[in-house]
C-alpha cells in the first residue's frame, strides 16, 4: 500500500532537468592569447624603447669620442711631417699636410703655424674663431731638438658633421636594437602563444563545447603531454570521467525509479479495487480507473478531481466526512460500507477503507471495493436462514428479527397483534396420510394464512404445526379479532392433498393485542400460547384473546 | 778613460767602410760674402733649409761634401745621416725647399765657395785658398 501511495505523491521538480547554463563566449580581445601577446609586445616595446634611447645617447657619445680620437690619431700621424714643414718653413709641404687632414670629413679647418706665422691653413673659418677648446692643438717640435717648440698644428673638428655621423650611427644601432627586441618579443609572443596560450585556448574552447553526457573528452594538446597543460587536460578528463560515472549512476537510479514507478502505476491502474488519495477536506486528488468503475460514473463524469468523495458516494449521513476527520485527527485507519443508489433505482454497496499516510497530515489514501455481490449473497443467506424451508414462511429466527427490526415502529399509537396458530388434527393427517401429505398440508395452510393477512404482516412457522402472525398497524382490537376469525374459518375449510384426497383440520388461535409492546417477543408469544391453550380447551377451531397486561 | 777611447775606436772602425772620419769640420764662405763668422745654430738652419738667406740677405747656396755628410751632421746636430736623409725626403716631396748641392770632395766644395760669394760649405780642413773664409770651426 505504501508503494503505490508514494508514487502518487507529487515530487518536487527535479533540479537535474534545468536547462544548462549558457556560458558567455570569450571575446577575442579578452582572450589569454591576445592579452599575453599584447603584454609581451608592450613590455618588449617599452624595454626596447628605453634600451634604444639609452643606448642611442651612449652610442652617440662614444661615437663622438671615437671620431675625435680618430682625428687626434690622424693628427699624430701627420705630426712629424708637419714638424718638418714647420722647421723648414715649407708652406708647400705644410699645405700638403693640412690638405691631407682636410680629406677627412671630420675636419672643418686645419692649419700649421711656425712660431706665430701661419704656414698653411685650409677649411672654413679660422682656428682662433672656433669655440673655446674646440680646436685640437699639437705642439710641433724641431725634428732635431725635441725640446724646441717651433710651431703648432691646429685642427678644428667638423662638430656638426661628427654629431650627425654619431647620431646616424646611434640611430643605426638603435634601429638594429629595435629590430632585435621586436624579433625577440615577437618570437617570445609566438612561442608563448604556441606553447601556452594556444593550448589553453584550445583546451578552454574544447571544454566549452564539450557535451559531458556524450562521454567525450578533451584532447591533450600536442607536445604538452608532460607539462602543466597536459596535466590540466588529464585532470579535466579524470573529472569528466567522474562526472560521467556519477551521471551514469544517476541515470541508472532514475531508470530504476521510473521502472518502479511504471510498475506501481501499472498496478495502480489495473487494480481491481478503487484506489485513491484524498486531501484533508475529503476531495479526490488521485484515483485509478477502478474507482471510477466502482462509483459507476459515466465517461462525462470522470473529471472528478477535487470532487468530494462523500458526494460521489451519495453519503448523506456524513459518515465519510467523519472518517476523514478521524484520520486527520490522528487515527490510523477507518472503514465503512456505503450504499450508493443510482438513477435506475438500483444500488451498489461499496466498502471504503481510509488510511493515514505516514508523515502526511494533509493527504489520505484509501481503497474502495464493490461489495454489492457479497452484500446480496449475505442478504440472501440471511433471508434463507430466516425462512422455513418447507413453507417459505419465516422461521423463529426470522420472526424474532422481523419483530426486533420493527419494534420501534410499534411504539406508536397503532396496536400490534400477535396471533399464535396451532393446527387441530394435523397429527392424524400425518399419521394416516404420511409425512408427504403432512408437509403438503403445511404448505397449503401457509398459503391460506398468507391469503388472509395483509402483505405487510409477518407470518412464521415456529414449530411443527405452530404458526405466528405479527399484524402491524392495527387500528383496533376488532381488526385482530376479525383476522383471527378469518383464519379459523379459512383453515377450517377442507384441503386437497396428495392428488385430491380431502382432509379437514382446524386451527386454535391465541391472540395478543397490545398498543405498547413491552419487551421481548418471547413474552408476547407466551401470552399468545396461553390464549391458544384456552381456545384448545374450549373445543378447538376457535380463537381466544389473551388478557391484557 | 781607456774604455771610452776603445769604444770610440771601435765605432770609428765600424763607420770607416762608408765614410771618412774627419778630425775637424770647417764651415767656409766666400771672402766677399760679407760674413765673418756664423753660430752653430745659424749653420744648422742654413744646412737644413730652415733659413734660406745668408745673414747679409743674399740667398744662400749651401754645398755638402758627400763623404763628409754623416760625420758633419753628427758633429753639428748629433743626428745620424739617415734622419737627415729622411728629413730631406719629406721636403723634397713638396719640391719647394731644395736640399744642399752635393760635391764629391772638399776640394770641389772649396772651389765652389771660392767662386760664389753666396756659397757656404763644410770641409774637413782649413782651405789654403785665400778666397775662402772660415766662419765656424766644429772641433772634436
Amino acid at each position: 500500500m505504501r508503494g503505490w501511495c508514494c508514487a502518487l505523491v507529487p515530487e518536487p521538480a527535479s533540479g537535474g532537468d534545468a536547462p544548462p547554463r549558457t556560458f558567455r563566449s570569450v571575446r577575442r580581445t579578452r582572450g589569454i592569447a591576445f592579452r599575453t601577446t599584447a603584454s609581451i609586445l608592450v613590455f618588449g616595446g617599452l624595454v626596447g624603447g628605453i634600451a634604444g634611447v639609452g643606448s642611442a645617447r651612449l652610442i652617440e657619445d662614444k661615437e663622438h669620442r671615437r671620431l675625435n680620437d680618430a682625428l687626434v690619431e690622424s693628427m699624430a700621424a701627420v705630426q712629424r711631417t708637419a714638424s718638418v714643414a714647420a722647421y723648414a718653413r715649407d708652406e708647400q709641404l705644410a699645405a700638403e699636410v693640412v690638405a691631407g687632414l682636410l680629406q677627412s670629413s671630420s675636419v672643418a679647418h686645419a692649419e700649421i703655424l711656425e712660431g706665430e706665422t701661419v704656414l698653411a691653413a685650409v677649411g672654413v673659418g679660422a682656428a682662433q674663431e672656433s669655440p673655446n677648446g674646440a680646436a685640437l692643438r699639437r705642439q710641433l717640435r724641431s725634428p732635431f731638438d725635441a725640446t724646441e717648440t717651433i710651431g703648432e698644428l691646429r685642427v678644428v673638428p667638423a662638430s656638426a658633421f661628427i654629431a650627425a655621423k654619431a647620431a646616424d650611427y646611434s640611430r643605426l644601432v638603435a634601429s638594429l636594437l629595435a629590430v632585435l627586441v621586436l624579433s625577440i618579443t615577437l618570437g617570445v609572443a609566438w612561442l608563448v602563444g604556441r606553447g601556452v596560450t594556444r593550448g589553453i585556448g584550445r583546451l578552454a574552447g574544447e571544454l566549452h563545447g564539450l557535451d559531458v553526457v556524450s562521454g567525450s573528452k578533451v584532447t591533450v594538446p600536442a607536445g604538452h603531454a608532460e607539462d602543466e597543460l597536459g596535466r590540466l587536460a588529464g585532470d579535466i578528463n579524470a573529472l569528466l570521467d567522474r562526472v560521467e560515472a556519477a551521471l551514469a549512476r544517476e541515470r541508472e537510479a532514475r531508470g530504476l525509479h521510473a521502472a518502479a514507478e511504471r510498475k506501481w502505476r501499472l498496478i495502480f491502474d489495473n487494480a481491481g479495487s478503487g484506489l485513491f488519495t484524498l486531501d484533508s477536506g475529503g476531495g479526490l486528488v488521485e484515483w485509478n480507473p477502478a474507482l471510477v468503475r466502482a462509483l459507476g460514473l459515466k465517461d462525462e463524469e470522470r473529471g472528478i478531481s477535487g470532487a468530494s468523495l462523500a458526494a460521489l458516494l451519495g453519503d448523506e449521513g456524513g459518515r465519510l466526512e467523519r472518517m476523514v476527520a478521524a484520520i486527520v485527527e490522528g487515527d490510523e485507519v477507518a472503514s465503512a460500507d456505503f450504499e450508493r443508489r443510482d438513477l435506475e433505482g438500483g444500488s451498489r454497496w461499496l466498502h471504503v477503507v481510509l488510511n493515514a499516510i505516514e508523515g502526511r497530515r494533509d493527504l489520505l489514501q484509501g481503497i474502495v471495493n464493490d461489495i454489492t455481490e457479497r452484500k446480496r449473497a449475505e442478504d440472501k443467506a440471511r433471508a434463507q436462514a430466516e425462512r422455513d424451508a418447507l413453507t417459505g414462511l419465516l422461521n423463529r429466527r426470522g420472526l424474532e428479527r422481523a419483530y426486533s427490526s420493527r419494534r420501534h415502529e410499534y411504539a406508536g399509537t397503532a396496536g400490534l397483534g400477535v396471533l399464535l396458530v396451532d393446527l387441530d388434527g394435523f397429527k392424524w393427517v400425518n399419521d394416516n396420510h404420511g409425512h408427504e401429505a403432512g408437509d403438503e398440508l403445511l404448505q397449503l395452510v401457509a398459503r391460506r394464512i398468507e391469503g388472509v393477512v395483509r402483505r405487510s404482516d409477518k407470518v412464521a412457522r415456529i414449530g411443527g404445526d405452530e404458526f405466528v402472525l405479527l399484524l402491524d398497524d392495527l387500528k383496533s382490537m376488532s381488526m385482530a379479532r376479525n383476522i383471527a376469525a378469518k383464519l379459523v374459518d379459512a383453515i377450517g375449510q377442507p384441503f386437497a392433498v396428495l392428488d385430491g384426497r380431502k382432509v379437514r383440520i382446524g386451527a386454535s388461535v391465541g391472540v395478543v393485542f397490545t398498543q405498547y409492546p413491552s419487551g421481548e417477543l418471547a413474552e408476547l408469544l407466551r401470552r399468545a400460547d396461553a390464549a391458544m391453550y384456552e381456545a384448545k380447551k374450549a373445543g378447538k377451531s376457535q380463537y381466544r384473546f389473551a388478557f391484557p397486561v | 778613460m781607456r774604455i771610452p777611447a776603445l769604444a770610440s775606436l771601435v765605432f770609428a772602425l765600424l763607420l770607416s767602410a762608408h765614410e771618412v772620419v774627419a778630425e775637424e769640420f770647417v764651415l767656409i764662405v766666400n771672402r766677399d760674402s760679407g760674413i765673418s763668422n756664423l753660430s752653430r745654430e745659424q749653420a744648422s738652419h742654413l744646412f737644413l733649409g730652415r733659413v734660406k738667406m745668408l745673414p747679409t740677405g743674399a740667398r744662400a747656396n749651401v754645398v755638402e761634401v758627400e763623404p763628409l755628410r754623416a760625420g758633419f751632421y753628427r758633429r753639428l746636430l748629433g743626428r745620424e745621416i739617415a734622419e737627415i736623409n729622411a728629413y730631406w725626403a719629406r721636403l723634397q716631396f713638396s719640391g719647394r725647399t731644395q736640399p744642399p748641392l752635393r760635391v764629391p770632395d772638399s776640394a770641389a766644395a772649396v772651389a765652389r765657395v771660392a767662386e760664389d760669394p753666396q756659397a757656404i760649405a763644410f770641409v774637413d780642413a782649413v782651405p789654403e785658398d785665400a778666397r775662402a773664409r772660415v766662419v765656424l770651426r766644429l772641433g772634436p
